[in-house]
């Protein structure tokens, strides 16, 4: 009989494509052959994490650097691993790439290799820079006039001022623009430009308005503005007037002037929307709203649920239900984010994800809660069994003290899961234990 | 050529089906070949492919006959796989194997899609010794090596992105 392992290597991409990495991770321990098969398509997005766990061994690296299309270059990576070349390399992320004299011990691979390794790369889309550190003029020259392809810079640097002229030339033909560290952002004309995010804090409501209005492609499909008070009613119009029906990742959770209602109204309008994320939302203002969310398309949420005291008990189950119907989410993230100093932000409550007592269980096992489980109108997280592509979820461990029930389900239900983060009530003991094995053995990383 | 003109087909054992041009156009393999060589009136001999599994595929070619977006409708990775194309794939795994095999070799993309999502959906969200058991495969690696699978692909290589 025919068996899988007989199946030509032709079939295994139309295979492969539509697994997890945890899903190939599992197959390349299953044998031999499997090994050969599925290592290409678990090592086509890796990175190079010194700082977590341990570094890809540089002579792994080059014998897999064929199947390499994006990676991360840290600044304790030594010269063998900056002579390896990347044939199909898109996405390159460098961080401390040059010299850096706070720290000295990442100064052994000369210049010269990192500039000949820059070079040998030129077919490159996507770049990431991150560190505090000034790059030599010669950097971007050789992004300006060799790196023809590059289509998105992040930066995250100093750029010297007589150097502004070759990087302002860079910036002027990307897409997509992160700018940290760089102020004068007004200054700047990108005619390319749909992409964009900065943490420039002196940047005013006023100052985005006008540049996300002055964008001559009228595109804009990405925003994360820096600084708290930056983005505010003026940016909030422009978005509405403009962008509501391009916008597909806004990150505005740092922002104070984010208030509930135009949270509401972004979700409900923003039909396009893969990644958002905000302060807070108040159930009252979803529930008030006739109108179900649009953004069914949404895969990244980040968002604080907040519930007044006097909220009837039944709008609760009414925001489970809608936070069900995001069928494409992959990272659900329920955390708080610091709100206004005005608001009393540590007496908010959040939504109750705990599992109600399965009937069974008497009265005096019922949990210590204070507002008594039993009355409320909903079913927890087993209202988002519906959720089957989570990877991720995050939840707010003061307000909600889940337990090792919950854990179970979790990871029962959302069977893609990869991380959990949130302490959990049953941290301690033999509880402890239990929720460490259960993770572990299903895969999960959980953090605290 | 009339759109309703019929092809002979031979199986592996030698079998011949008579189909419609029209079915036979769902492959790409025999499109190009009656656009190359013309309709020559001969069987068209498929060595690779066994009475059983032809008569199969031809259900499947039939079915989606008048499927405007045959050629572009499993393009979608995510897409729900629609209920009669479910019921059709409730076949043993050798079947499902050779039908992959047929469909590949007779090109034909969606039957392709649809046969590999299945077995990657056999695959999904099981450990590796669940793999080994749902298709039969023995561990042919040495403790020494499933650690270094483990130590070189493991989380501490990679991080989601």
């Amino acid at each position: 009989m025919t068996t899988i392992l007989d199946l030509p290597d032709e079939i295994y991409p139309l295979i492969g494509k539509h697994l997890s990495s945890k899903s190939i991770y599992s197959c390349i321990r299953v044998c031999r052959s499997f090994y050969s098969t599925f290592i290409p398509y678990l090592w086509s997005n890796p990175t190079v994490q010194p700082y977590e766990g341990r570094t890809i061994d540089a002579i792994f690296l080059r014998s897999n650097a064929h199947r390499i299309k994006s990676i991360v270059y840290s600044p304790n990576l030594t010269e063998d691993y900056y002579a390896i070349t990347f044939p199909r390399l898109h996405t390159l992320r460098l961080e401390s790439f040059f010299t850096d004299e706070d720290e000295p011990q990442y100064l052994e691979v000369p210049l010269a290799q990192k500039v000949d390794f820059l070079r040998r790369h030129p077919f490159v889309k996507r770049l990431s820079y991150h560190h505090k550190d000034t790059l030599p003029r010669e950097f971007w020259e050789i992004i300006r006039t060799e790196w023809t392809a590059l289509e998105k810079l992040e930066f995250s640097g100093f750029v010297e001022a007589d150097d502004l002229d070759v990087f302002w030339a860079v910036c002027e033909r990307v897409h997509t623009l992160y700018l940290s560290n760089v102020n004068m952002l007004t200054e700047g004309c990108w005619p390319e430009l749909c992409e964009l995010e900065f943490n420039d804090g002196t940047v005013t409501d006023q100052d985005l308005a006008a540049i996300l209005r002055s964008f001559p492609s009228r595109r804009l499909t990405f925003l994360s503005p820096g600084g708290r008070v930056t983005f505010g009613p003026l940016t909030y119009s422009c978005l509405q007037e403009m962008y509501f029906g391009h916008l597909r990742v806004l990150r505005i959770e740092h922002c104070l002037r984010v208030t509930s209602t135009m949270t509401q109204e972004i979700l409900t309008k923003c039909v396009h929307l893969v990644d958002f994320s905000a302060p807070y939302i108040y159930v009252r203002d979803v529930v008030g709203t006739p109108k179900p969310w649009g953004c069914s398309k949404l895969e990244n949420l980040k968002i604080f649920v907040a519930k007044l005291p006097d909220d009837e008990a039944e709008w609760e189950g009414r925001l489970f239900e809608q936070i069900s119907k995001l069928r494409q989410l992959l990272i659900l993230n329920l955390e708080p984010y610091p709100l206004s100093a005005d608001s009393e932000s540590s007496d908010l409550k959040t939504l109750d994800f705990r599992l109600l007592p399965s009937p069974s269980s008497s009265p005096e096992n019922s949990r210590d809660d204070d507002e008594g489980g039993d009355k409320r109108r909903h079913e927890g997280i087993r209202s988002w069994s519906s959720l089957v592509q989570l990877q991720q979820f995050a939840f707010d461990e003061d307000r909600q003290r889940l337990g090792l029930e919950e854990a179970l389900w979790m990871v029962q239900h959302w069977q893609d899961l990869v991380a959990v983060h949130g302490s959990f009530k049953a941290a301690e003991g033999d509880d402890g234990d239990k929720l460490k094995r259960l993770f572990d053995e299903r895969g999960v990383e959980h953090y605290t | 050529m009339s759109a309703h003109s019929q092809i002979l087909l031979t199986s592996s054992e030698g079998t011949e089906f008579i189909i419609d041009r029209d079915i036979a156009d769902k492959s790409m393999l025999l499109k190009c070949m009656l656009e190359d060589i013309g309709e020559i009136g001969q069987a068209v001999p498929l060595p690779n492919v066994s009475g059983p599994i032809l008569t199969k595929v031809i259900e499947y070619c039939t079915h989606h006959r008048d499927d405007p977006n045959f050629l572009s409708a499993n393009d979608d990775v995510a897409a729900e796989i629609d209920e009669w194309d479910l019921e059709y794939c409730k076949v043993d795994q050798g079947t499902l194997y050779e039908l992959i095999l047929a469909a590949n070799y007779l090109d034909i993309k969606p039957l392709m899609d649809l046969t590999c999502k299945t077995v990657a959906n056999m695959i999904k969200a099981k450990s590796p010794e669940e793999i080994r058991k749902t298709f039969n495969i023995t561990n042919d690696f040495t403790p020494e090596e499933e650690d270094q699978v483990r130590r070189e692909n493991g989380k501490g290589s990679r991080r989601l992105s």
